[in-house]
């Protein structure tokens, strides 16, 4: 256990849970197969973030996974490696992951994937557990990170005008 | 809750830097300390930012492959249909 507040260069670690819910005009069997397809993933959640993409491997199955590695803006590789726990046609998605940037691991975490019918369209619930690893909130990553998004953001935005 | 569990949580959430506490004589006062919820709301926003962009790019790319493109709900995603 912690002796005192998490700092950046303690062995630390925070457990945490978020959700995020959306609502899709499109049936849950759209939905899932976005999830399940990967050229389709690769284009909702891989491309477009303004990262250089050095490897995206996805073998949708449960004990399959996938290994993305990308970069922006030269700085450190990115990491990311997933294994699919479980998996209900047009209702659920489990799957775990592990992220690093660099040599430096950043988290581990599970993600759950809930679709469920909602009038024509899909009510999505993403819930994310997660470990985060001690040392990566570094005050440099962070603002990488935050740019990276606030430019790809931007890039979005410009788009949907 | 005895007083001896009381004093334990108190205790690992000062362990955590979640709260702070100070003894005067016979009274011990516990503060919140803001500071200490920073790294979780630093691991929820690079957790919970990027996941919320995807979720949002799906929905348009959902919006694209529809075959005929329906113009009149694409665009709110957080209303009921």
């Amino acid at each position: 256990m912690n002796q005192s507040a998490p700092e950046k260069d303690e062995h630390s670690v925070i457990h945490s849970t978020f959700t995020i819910e959306r609502t899709y005009p499109q049936s849950p069997e759209r939905v899932f197969h976005a999830f399940a397809d990967k050229a389709t993933v690769r284009r909702w959640r891989i491309e477009g973030d303004g990262f250089a993409i050095a490897e995206f491997s996805f073998d949708f199955r449960v004990g399959g996974g996938e290994v993305s590695r990308f970069s922006y803006g030269g700085g450190p590789e990115v990491r990311l490696d997933a294994q699919f726990q479980d998996i209900v046609p047009d209702q659920r998605i489990v799957f775990s992951y592990r992220m690093a940037v660099g040599p430096q691991p950043m988290s581990a975490s599970l993600t759950t994937v809930e679709l469920t019918p909602s009038g024509d369209g899909t009510r999505l619930t993403y819930t994310e557990q997660g470990a985060f690893f001690d040392g990566v909130d570094s005050a440099q990553g962070r603002e990488e990170g935050t740019r990276g998004l606030l430019e790809a953001l931007g890039a979005e935005l410009q788009k949907s005008k | 809750m005895t007083f001896a569990a009381v004093l334990q949580h108190l205790q690992a959430l000062e362990a955590c830097g979640l709260i702070r506490s100070e003894k005067i004589g016979r009274v011990r006062t516990c503060r919140i300390e803001p500071a200490g919820l920073a790294p979780l709301a630093d691991w929820i926003a690079e957790r919970r930012i990027p996941a919320e962009r995807h979720l949002d790019r799906l929905g348009q790319i959902l919006a694209e492959t529809d075959q005929p493109p329906p113009k009149n709900q694409n665009q709110e995603k957080d209303e009921p249909q």
